[in-house]
């Protein structure tokens, strides 16, 4: 409990100086493009009992099975290729010559072989993140502590053993800073995935608010867009409380 | 028949940049019951020799036996203690102690029973819930050599266990080891840097020349085990006696 409003004073005083930032500048400029927050907020909790609510479970939907299947592949990947040299070794270069590509660009072929609904969208954020995730995971696992390992050796412990006990621990901490980082990715390529050929998401309607010059919506896309990953971010930072209490000690 | 035998041990690391002899004609032979201290110059192999014991290093010439048979991880009557402990930060006092156990089969009221035990024998048992980081580094040290006790081993093996705690706490642990060897009749190998614990814990002192290490002089100590050692004149001129061939093996 101690701990939470350690957290949440500091949240809670970071997002009142945003919005007295955001109040300044939107009195200063007075621009239609720039509402207030108070407007924003009105206009975003309006929306959300209207059709705006049905696009933000959506694309929480979209964004989590992102997350949810980068982690499933990106992991086991990570560890095994992190302790296995043989397996690094013949992996490794084709790892080096797909990372760097910027995934987004394959958004038009994604398109056209899983065409326009969930999965290419899914797919997408996956191919994104998954990397991501993979390239922290095979670090961390190649980084563990060797002494661990040989003390787990003379207990005895064989190979799976000491992938459970000791590697899967150890990368864990990683994994969960992978994946927040992963979380904001995935919520920028969920906006470009969403502006192309879609009818739902939060990216559609941002995108469909933007061209009507509706910029008080424009606003309420964004807060939703933005707690989506406020959401996200804050379950990931409860789990790595829940799942790592060593780190906290 | 010994209970510890190395015979013309030699060991070379094939690295990338080329080969490094690490050990070269090491021999050594312990009775049941026995402890021995090698000491030498860092890098000189004495981890090394440790490690092919353990069963941790398969690569190795000669010969090597714990109990007449070839050295594999994981024997039961085999433990290794780690200079660094070798606790994993994940796992709490408990956990830890008992996770040996764990990996050999052990489970149910019998592992508590010697978690227990072997952590009230340290004196740490009110320390059971917390995890390493919590922890003096003697402390850990305790639980690194409660979770090697808690296997009930024959063979202790320890990579210089006490060389990151002060002289005091050190001090307070050779005891404790001493105390353990006495009373459960170990069989104990130690590396050490540390020329005192060396004559304070080992019968049989192994000074190793620099790498490739080879025995430069084996020494009888009949110091070994005595708890008021430090305060005799014979523990000091023994000392000097190995301070001084590891200097001359270093010139």
């Amino acid at each position: 409990m101690k701990e939470c409003s350690k957290n949440i004073l500091p949240r809670a005083g970071a997002v009142l100086v945003l919005l007295l930032l955001w109040h300044m500048l939107a009195r200063a400029l007075q621009l239609a493009i720039l509402p207030g927050p108070l407007e924003a907020f009105s206009v975003f909790f309006a929306e959300m009992q209207k059709g705006l609510g049905h696009h933000f479970l959506i694309s929480t939907y979209r964004v989590l099975a992102a997350i949810l299947v980068s982690f499933a592949v990106g992991v086991p990947l990570g560890l095994l290729l992190g302790r296995e040299e043989k397996l690094d070794r013949f992996f490794s270069p084709f790892v080096y010559l797909i990372y760097p590509i910027p995934k987004v660009v394959f958004l038009p072929l994604v398109m056209v072989l899983l065409g326009l609904g969930d999965l290419a969208k899914i797919f997408l954020i996956t191919l994104v993140v998954v990397f991501q995730i993979f390239m922290t995971t095979r670090d961390a696992a190649k980084g563990v502590n060797k002494a661990v390992i040989y003390s787990m050796q003379s207990l005895g412990a064989n190979r799976l053993q000491i992938y459970l006990h000791v590697v899967w621990p150890a990368c864990l901490p990683k994994v969960l800073t992978a994946l927040r980082i992963g979380s904001g990715t995935a919520i920028a390529i969920l906006f470009i995935a969403e502006t192309w050929s879609s009818r739902v998401g939060l990216g559609y309607y941002l995108l469909n608010a933007w061209s009507s010059f509706m910029w008080d919506k424009v606003f309420a896309g964004i807060i939703g867009m933005a707690l989506l990953g406020f959401i996200i971010y804050t379950a990931l930072d409860f789990l790595e409380r829940k799942l790592c209490p060593w780190e906290y000690v | 028949m010994s209970m510890v035998t190395v015979e013309k041990l030699s060991v070379t690391y094939r690295g990338e940049n080329g080969e490094v002899d690490a050990l070269h004609d090491v021999s050594l032979a312990l009775e049941e019951g026995a402890s021995c201290a090698v000491i030498g110059p860092s890098g000189c192999g004495k981890s090394t020799l440790l490690f092919v014991l353990a069963g941790l290093n398969g690569q190795w010439n000669g010969r090597a036996a714990i109990g007449g048979r070839h050295p594999a991880p994981g024997r039961q009557e085999i433990a290794l203690i780690l200079q660094d402990y070798g606790l994993l930060p994940w796992k709490t006092v408990w956990q830890n102690t008992v996770l040996g156990l764990k990996i050999r089969g052990v489970s149910g009221p019998d592992l508590r029973a010697r978690g227990e035990k072997v952590l009230r024998q340290m004196g740490i048992w009110e320390l059971h819930s917390l995890y390493p980081a919590q922890l003096s580094g003697g402390q850990r040290q305790r639980v690194g050599i409660a979770r090697s006790l808690s296997l009930e081993p024959d063979v202790l093996l320890m990579d210089e266990p006490f060389s990151s705690l002060d002289a005091l706490t050190r001090e307070r642990l050779q005891d404790l080891v001493l105390e353990i060897w006495k009373r459960r009749s170990l069989t104990m190998v130690l590396v050490t840097h540390s020329i005192e614990e060396a004559v304070f814990l080992g019968e049989r002192i192994i000074v190793l020349s620099p790498r490739p290490g080879r025995v430069v002089k084996a020494i009888n100590n009949p110091l070994a085990g005595d708890v008021g050692a430090r305060k005799d004149a014979r523990f000091h001129s023994l000392a000097t006696e190995i301070r001084r061939t590891l200097v001359e093996g270093m010139q």
